[in-house]
Formats: C-alpha cells, sequence, structure tokens
C-alpha cells in the first residue's frame, strides 16, 4: 500500500503504472450512494474490501463552491450528459470518490409505502413490503446525519415560497437533508466547502478506510471476470496507464444508472431488461422577479418542498445558487440577458419533479462500444408532457402568489407571463420539444425483480443466474419514486452490506 | 484537441454578443471567461466538444461570403445572425447551450459575481 493509502485508505490510479494483481473478499466498483455503504458495512465486518472509482478523491479543501471549475472537476463529462429523444434533458451526474452524493442537493426522502406495494404486485418483490425497508432507512439516515432545514438556514427563497406556498394553501415543508454544520453556503451542487454536506466521502468511505478498505481512484472497471456463471474478479484500467485485476469472490457493482449496464454487458450479462426502464424524474424550473430582495446565493438551495400535488406525480422543490448557476439557465440573450442578471439579488426561483411514467433506455453493446459512452434514449410521453405543463402553470401561480412581476417559464414560445396572466401557457397545445428540461434521478436500467424474466436482479441486487456478482446502484430500482432517491439507494445498499455479511 | 486562441477569441465574441455585458459589468475581455471555458471545455463528452467547436468556426466564417467574418460585425447584427440560427432544427438548442456556457463562464468571475451583488462563501 502507498504512502497515500496508508494515510486516506485512497490509492490514486494516476500513480499506478504497470500490471498487478490484488486478492480481495469483496469488490465494490463505484463508491457512491450505492458501493459506499455495502463497502463500509463489510469492511465494519472484517471483510477484505477493495474499491474501485473512476472519478479522483476530492477532500473538502479542494471544494471551492465555484459552479465554472467544480462542474468541470466533480461532473462526469463536465456535467454535460445529456439525452437524445423527443426533447434533450441534461442529466449532471457526478464523478468522484463519492459519486454524485457529493454534488447532490442533498435532499433525503423516504419512498413512499405505496411505490413498495407496487413492486411487490408488479415484480413479486414482497420481501421490500411496506416496512421492510425502515431499519435500513434508520441506519442510513443515522450514517449520513440526515435532519430537517430550519427557515432560518433555508435561505430567502424558501422563506418566500413558503409565504407563497401558504397563501394558496398547498401543502409543503422544509426538507430532510444529509448534512451536519451546515452554514448555508448556497453550493451544494458545487462541492460543499464547509465539510458540511454528509456525502459518502466522508461518511461510509471514511468508515471503510478506518477498518483497512483500499480504494483505488482514478481506475476503471473493464470487466468482471465471470467464468461458468461465478465470479472471478474485476480487470480495470488505471489513469495511470496500468492494469489492475482484483481477485474476489464477490463483486458488487455500482457505477450507476447509466454505467452499470455497459460494464454487466461487457462482462457477459444477458438479460432483456438490462439497460431498459430508465426512469428519470423529469424536471424543470422557472424565475421570477420579485421587488423585495432574495439573495438567492444564501442559504441551502434545496430546503423546501411543496408536496400538495404528489397523488398527480408532480413534487415542487426549491433550487438556487450563484449568479454562474443562474446564467445556466434563465432565457434570453443580449440586453435582456444582462438586465435579468443584474436584477440576481431580486430573483427566486422555484423547481419541479414528476413521477414519469414514460420510460427510456441506455443502449449496450456495438452501440454503446462505438459511441464510447453511454447513449441514452428518452422520450418525454404524453402523458408526462401534461403533468410538466400543468407543474410550470403552477409554478408560475406560486411564483405570482410569492409577489413576482414577472416570471420567466420553461417553455419554448412563453419565455414570460406578467401580472399574474397565465392565458399563455395555456393558448398553446403541450409538446415535450417546447419544454426546458433537466433531470437528476436516473434510475431503473438493471432493475430488481423476483423473476428473471422480470428483472435484472433479485431482492437482494444479486444478477439472476451469476453467483456473487451483485448490483447496488440506481440502476436497480424498478421504478420512479416521485421522491429524491439517494436515501432509498443507501438504504437498498445497506441491506444488501448485512445480506452479504451473513452469507460469507 | 488543445482550444486554440483562435477558438478563444471567437468564445469571448459570443459571450459579449449573447450576454451583452455593459457598465457597471466588466467587459468579457476583461475576465477569466474564455480561458475557464477552455478548461471546462476539454471535460465535455467528445462528440459535444466537436459539435461546439465546429459551430463556434462556423458561426465565425458563414458571414465572410458576403465580406466580413462575424465577430467584426456590429453586436445587434451579430446577434441577429445568432438568432437566425433558432430557425434550423436543433439551433435553439445549440445556442441556449452556447448562452449557458457563456453565462456561467462570465457571471463566475469573481469580479463580476461581485458587481451584482454576490458575495462568495469563503468571504462571508
Amino acid at each position: 500500500m502507498s504512502a497515500l493509502a496508508e494515510e486516506t485508505g485512497i490509492v490514486d490510479g494516476a500513480a499506478l503504472a504497470g500490471d498487478r494483481t490484488i486478492v480481495a473478499d469483496v469488490c465494490v466498483i463505484g463508491s457512491g450512494a450505492g458501493g459506499a455503504p455495502v463497502a463500509a458495512v463489510l469492511a465494519e465486518a472484517g471483510a477484505r474490501v477493495v474499491v474501485l472509482e473512476d472519478g479522483a478523491h476530492f477532500p473538502t479543501s479542494s471544494l471551492t463552491g465555484d459552479p465554472r471549475t467544480m462542474l468541470a472537476q466533480l461532473y462526469r463529462d463536465g456535467g454535460q450528459t445529456m439525452t437524445v429523444g423527443n426533447t434533450p434533458i441534461m442529466i449532471p451526474v457526478g464523478r468522484a470518490v463519492g459519486g454524485t452524493t457529493l454534488v447532490n442537493s442533498g435532499t433525503c426522502l423516504r419512498t413512499p409505502a405505496s411505490v413498495f406495494e407496487e413492486w411487490a404486485s408488479d415484480l413479486g418483490l414482497t420481501e421490500l413490503a411496506p416496512g421492510a425497508l425502515d431499519p435500513f432507512y434508520d441506519d442510513a439516515e443515522q450514517s449520513v446525519s440526515v435532519g430537517r432545514v430550519t427557515p432560518e438556514l433555508a435561505g430567502g427563497n424558501a422563506r418566500r415560497i413558503e409565504a407563497a406556498a401558504n397563501s394558496l394553501g398547498w401543502s409543503s415543508h422544509y426538507l430532510t437533508r444529509n448534512a451536519s454544520g451546515c452554514v448555508g453556503s448556497g453550493v451544494c451542487a458545487f462541492g460543499c466547502p464547509a465539510g458540511a454536506k454528509q456525502h459518502t466521502a466522508i461518511t461510509y468511505m471514511a468508515r471503510a478506510h478506518e477498518v483497512g478498505a483500499t480504494t483505488y481512484s482514478r481506475t476503471r472497471a473493464k470487466r468482471v471476470v465471470i467464468e461458468g456463471g461465478v465470479v472471478r474478479g474485476v480487470e480495470a484500467t488505471t489513469a495511470g496507464g496500468g492494469t489492475l485485476r482484483v481477485t474476489a469472490p464477490r463483486v458488487v457493482v455500482a457505477a450507476g444508472t447509466f454505467h452499470t449496464p455497459g460494464l454487466l454487458h461487457a462482462s457477459g450479462v444477458r438479460n432483456d431488461w438490462l439497460g431498459r426502464n430508465l426512469s428519470v424524474h423529469p424536471a424543470s424550473a422557472a424565475w421570477a422577479v420579485l421587488d423585495e430582495e432574495i439573495d438567492m446565493g444564501r442559504g441551502v438551495p434545496q430546503s423546501f418542498a411543496i408536496d400538495h400535488f404528489k397523488d398527480e406525480g408532480l413534487m415542487m422543490e426549491g433550487i438556487s445558487g450563484p449568479p454562474a448557476y443562474l446564467a445556466l439557465s434563465v432565457p434570453y440573450s443580449g440586453d435582456e440577458h444582462r438586465e435579468l442578471m443584474q436584477q440576481y439579488k431580486n430573483i427566486a426561483q422555484f423547481g419541479l419533479m414528476i413521477r414519469d411514467r414514460s420510460r427510456g433506455r441506455v443502449a449496450v453493446g456495438r452501440i454503446a462500444r462505438r459511441a464510447g459512452a453511454p447513449v441514452i434514449r428518452y422520450d418525454v410521453g404524453p402523458e408526462d408532457t401534461e403533468v410538466l405543463w400543468r407543474g410550470v402553470e403552477r409554478l408560475a401561480e406560486l411564483l405570482f402568489a410569492a409577489g413576482a412581476r414577472r416570471v420567466m417559464t420553461p417553455i419554448n414560445g412563453v419565455r414570460e407571463l406578467r401580472d399574474g396572466d397565465l392565458s399563455p401557457l395555456r393558448a398553446i397545445t403541450p409538446h415535450p420539444g417546447r419544454l426546458k428540461l433537466m433531470a437528476f434521478h436516473p434510475l431503473g436500467t438493471a432493475r430488481m425483480a423476483a423473476r428473471r424474466a422480470d428483472g435484472v436482479v433479485d431482492a437482494h441486487g444479486q444478477v439472476h443466474g451469476t453467483r456473487g456478482l451483485y448490483v447496488a446502484d440506481g440502476s436497480t430500482v424498478p421504478s420512479s419514486l416521485g421522491v429524491n432517491p439517494q436515501l432509498t439507494i443507501m438504504a437498498l445498499a445497506t441491506r444488501l452490506g448485512h445480506h452479504l455479511q451473513k452469507e460469507s | 484537441m488543445t482550444y486554440s486562441r483562435r477558438e478563444a477569441r471567437i468564445f469571448a465574441c459570443l459571450a459579449d454578443t449573447l450576454l451583452a455585458p455593459a457598465a457597471p459589468l466588466p467587459p468579457v475581455d476583461a475576465t477569466d471567461a474564455a480561458e475557464v471555458f477552455g478548461a471546462w471545455l476539454s471535460r465535455f463528452p467528445i462528440a459535444t466538444q466537436w459539435g461546439l467547436r465546429a459551430f463556434m468556426v462556423a458561426i465565425e466564417l458563414a458571414p465572410r461570403l458576403s465580406g466580413r467574418p462575424w465577430h467584426a460585425l456590429p453586436p445587434a447584427e451579430r446577434l441577429a445572425r445568432l438568432d437566425r440560427l433558432r430557425r434550423v432544427p436543433n439551433g435553439s438548442l445549440v445556442l441556449d447551450a452556447l448562452r449557458a456556457a457563456c453565462g456561467s463562464s462570465y457571471y463566475g468571475d469573481p469580479a463580476v459575481a461581485a458587481a451584482l451583488g454576490y458575495v462568495r462563501p469563503s468571504e462571508r
């Protein structure tokens, strides 16, 4: 082990050239919300755990919160991961020790019981009946210090929206998230410079390293070695041009919803559901200019939610950030753009996401190999388009209730609404191509199901038909949740960790 | 492929056109926007990198057919020519992406952000 690993448990793959082989009890591929809990549980149980992470390690001292540089460093593809389909959707995902948990907003919510009931009835996942995951939710919430945001810390954007939601009689609440010692820096999505966000690199991974696990950062798994339906280990390449072979009887793939299907396919796993069933929680936002100062750059960006329309599959959640963040999304060009940006301190913003019924896919096999990266296809269906359109109307209604003079929408052809008049939105036939969308919760491309004919992995995450091969990331989550998924991924991964511990 | 000085100049002109900075905001050339964008661009997917680079060069060269390069046109005409691209398939998508890149690169400059009243976390 190198000096760096002795100190932190992390070996930088950029420093590794040549070929080497190491032996472990478990090899985990990925250190985000899925991989990290498995690594921690098993390492603490005494297993020799090796983690392979494609991204680099970023200690808190290296996190500046500057959107421009952090997007380039902490996100895969500089944050430009995009779908093809009837409207392109940007889906930024993290690439670092800690995975996307390093750059997400930190919201931690439990999946509603109705979703688990669907999984039980549709996919035979009776082991995940409502309540079954509760002990693992408890464990995850404790591990990453989940607590509710206070109004004081939430910032002006959230407080204004809260008043507006109350005036409309809409049910709402401050969100629960994984933070400890938060000072409201307002840059969660660009790496918390205060070290307050309890992402997996400083929680689960630190625990795993403490008891001897080793993470190889900047090391990319190329394939899982499977012989006769039994796992033998993993082959990986390092950023230093070397080859790393990990011999292990158990491999846990947690490379994320976009990369796990390709890795499984490259390893010889064949299943009709591999790469299919992609849900993303399509999301959008609207902006408003108010007379009062909001100062959206201060406070927790995602601190408040409106759940009044959850039965329609619509959730509204706050988003905000510094000027460089706002400038990523506001409309207009030329003088109009500058005039809007100069009102930065008076701009409020709020977002929405839907529990999508549409399903996309991540290409595996020849198409993906030729592209050199996952090719993600996702078309927004008519029902989802209707819900999104309705959501934008409600966002505008909310922002006018907050005191907006002008509301800018994410709909091409309806750039701006004034004086509470929503009729321009209603005058246009909803069409996905008019919507500017993003998404943050890709799920389902190696879905969990009791039978191989219905999914890629079983109720614990073991790949159907392959002994010793498991998946623990968003790809196993069988359907759109309607809530931010990181806590559910952590809970499922914790459950898998304990299952493997018992098995061994 | 390295981000060239020529591409940096085109990007700065794009930012100047799409964002139209005026006092009290500093001009694009007085910020680190073009340099920062170069580093960011190098992390984009290869296809996106090449697409954006080709698009920038095409924007610059196309008006030459009628005499002057795009950067030498008056700002209003530069913007009008960009807006015309919205009529072609995916033109709006590419322009919105460029504007987002310009906007984030420019408004992330500490002096620009400060001019809007933003106080960075490290300075609070």
